[in-house]
């Protein structure tokens, strides 16, 4: 089986990728998904696979270099880091397609600026199958995965043929299992086992990507919230919350 | 309902067309039981993409090509999606499709002026990415965020105009490509229809766990627990609430013994009122927390429950699935 995991360097509040975490946690799921699927499948290939500057996202594929992938794929476009989540689709899927990866992961979300767009929107470009919101994942044979995703009030529970595309949800096992296993990493220049690849490289220019960054919207630091109100007994706290429901708030 | 009612006020801000897709099996019952309803709610008019096999599909793919019908159609400049699983599939998809521009947990702000802004929290929630609505020059896909239920408003009018659009053939799919193998129940999906959510955290002690479920009870609400608490054992995996769980969008949300780290609060709407109790004034949730009540929870918790008039019964504690981890030490507010 090979498996394509898509990662993404967590930016800091600044919005610049100089935070202390590398990854996410729906990223950390999807790629603790993948190795779970390495471990028990032989044969299985893990490709860690992202776009953007060598400084953003080299650190978060030699993470996932030494937390199991066996193969990295940097996309050196660091004009992507100020498009919107199409250019990045269009980069991902120039390099997937026709490559023969039978089960492509992403993050169901991202936990800096959470678009939620770029696992189903590769999968649209590649023409697969996805599913969103898995929160449960194992293999029944070579060419077929089980997984459970969270439904409106259920659980449901598929059998899906490869190719697929399924965006990983993060639960509490998963985070924990996660967290024991991980090395935190520093910012380090690309080791020399990190493939790269340009757009030129994927017959891809940014002209064709089109420029969107103004799709993106502006962002600034939100205002502060107003400060607490500390209550000075737990009875005057139960005489505001009765007034809170009595008025309907 | 909450994806329609923002649109209809969207549509008299910018004197807008609000148009309400659905794919449907029988037209002549969907105009009959639904297009009257969505009038009330705020369509101008109403799109039914005749699609007899769409039902029977659970994934986003046929959804997908009735909504590109409706939109080659109808030439939409707004799409906006509520935040359901279905339509965290869907939504993204079809923008991709479409080529749009995306915009997901949004909210809908005007100006008072007219012009009207998607806005939505980033970066744990110290940073707003807003994009107003005349800078588009191609057309937008939305998922508005969860909000905190709110009281219905008076009903508009029913006097809609009815589009009824063929649904695109479906390409077949390979018999065996994906069946559906089981579902059961979402043991936690009450909490995403909480108006008031009491949550656990880790500086919470063991013996309180009764008195934390009157509160709830008290509350009329659900009880939770972040991801440090069920680590502990505190409360049972379904139940946990932060980033990489579950979000939740109550209109009231009680938090004790959790120190309100960023992957906790961000799981929170912004629009949720929050009060907090704990025995640290300088805990990170007071910075989140309109109300906050400060000391040991052991008098706290049973005093604020008394003052509200309950009592803790017998079989009130939650069941923990998860054994205590060993090395997981309980400290208030410490560790998340």
């Amino acid at each position: 089986m090979k498996i394509a995991v898509l990662l993404h360097r967590l930016c800091a509040e600044s919005g610049k990728p100089d935070g202390p975490e590398i990854l996410g946690a729906f990223d950390r799921a999807a790629l603790a998904a993948g190795r779970a699927l390495l471990a028990n499948t032989p044969g299985t290939e893990l490709l860690a696979i992202a776009a953007g500057s060598a400084a953003s996202e080299g650190p978060a594929l030699a993470l996932a270099l030494t937390l199991g992938a066996t193969d990295a794929l940097h996309i050196d476009a660091p004009a992507l880091e100020t498009t919107d989540y199409l250019g990045i689709t269009h980069a991902i899927a120039g390099a997937l397609r026709g490559a023969g990866y039978d089960l492509v992961l992403a993050g169901d979300r991202a936990d800096d600026d959470p678009q939620a767009a770029l696992g189903p929107a590769v999968a649209e470009a590649l023409g697969l199958l996805h599913l969103g919101g898995v929160v449960s994942l194992s293999s029944d044979s070579p060419t077929s995965v089980i997984a459970t995703r969270r439904a409106s009030a259920s659980l449901a529970t598929w059998r899906l043929e490869l190719p697929v595309l399924l965006c990983i949800a993060t639960t509490p096992e998963s985070t924990v299992a996660f967290a024991a296993q991980s090395t935190p990493v520093d910012a380090r220049p690309l080791p020399s086992d990190i493939r790269t690849v340009s757009l030129a490289d994927l017959g891809l220019s940014l002209h064709e990507l089109g420029r969107r960054a103004h799709l993106r919207g502006e962002v600034a630091p939100t205002p502060t919230h107003q400060p607490v109100v500390f209550m000075q007994s737990p009875g005057e706290l139960a005489a505001w919350l009765r007034a809170q429901a009595e008025a309907g708030v | 309902m909450h994806a329609l009612r923002e649109a209809r006020r969207v549509g008299t801000l910018a004197g807008a067309t609000v148009v309400a897709a659905m794919t449907c099996r029988d037209p002549d019952r969907a105009a009959r039981d639904l297009v009257p309803l969505l009038g009330r709610l705020g369509a101008d008019r109403v799109a039914l993409v005749h699609a007899p096999d769409s039902s029977a599909v659970s994934l986003s793919d046929p959804h997908c090509d009735a909504l590109t019908t409706v939109c080659r159609a109808l030439a939409p400049t707004l799409l906006l999606f509520g935040d359901t699983p279905a339509s965290r599939d869907l939504a993204p998809k079809l923008a991709a499709r479409l080529g749009s521009a995306w915009f997901p947990d949004a909210a809908l702000e005007s100006d008072g002026a007219g012009e009207c802004f998607l806005t939505r929290l980033t970066h744990q929630g110290t940073s707003k990415r807003s994009l107003a609505l005349d800078a588009l020059d191609r057309p937008m896909v939305a998922v508005l965020r969860a909000m905190p239920a709110k009281r219905p408003r008076t009903a508009l009018g029913d006097d809609v105009e009815v589009v009824l659009l063929a649904g695109t053939p479906q390409p077949p799919i390979a018999a065996g490509t994906y069946a559906l193998l089981a579902t059961a129940l979402d043991p936690g999906a009450s909490l995403e229809a909480a108006s008031a959510i009491v949550t656990i955290g880790a500086g919470l002690p063991h013996e309180l766990l009764p008195w934390a479920h009157a509160l709830a009870h008290a509350l009329g609400g659900e009880l939770a627990a972040t991801p440090a608490a069920v680590k502990l054992g505190l409360a049972p995996p379904d139940r946990v609430i932060g980033v990489g769980g579950r979000t939740v969008a109550p209109r009231l949300y009680v938090s004790c013994g959790a120190s309100g780290s960023s992957g906790h609060l961000g799981a929170i709407s912004a629009e949720t009122t929050v009060v907090a109790l704990d025995r640290n004034p300088n805990a990170p949730i007071f910075k989140r927390s309109t109300r906050g009540l400060v000391g040991e929870l052991s008098e706290l918790l049973p005093a604020l429950v008394t003052a509200l008039g309950a009592a803790p019964t017998a079989n009130a504690a939650p069941t923990a699935n998860a054994a205590p981890t060993a090395n997981a030490a309980p400290a208030a507010g410490a560790d998340e």
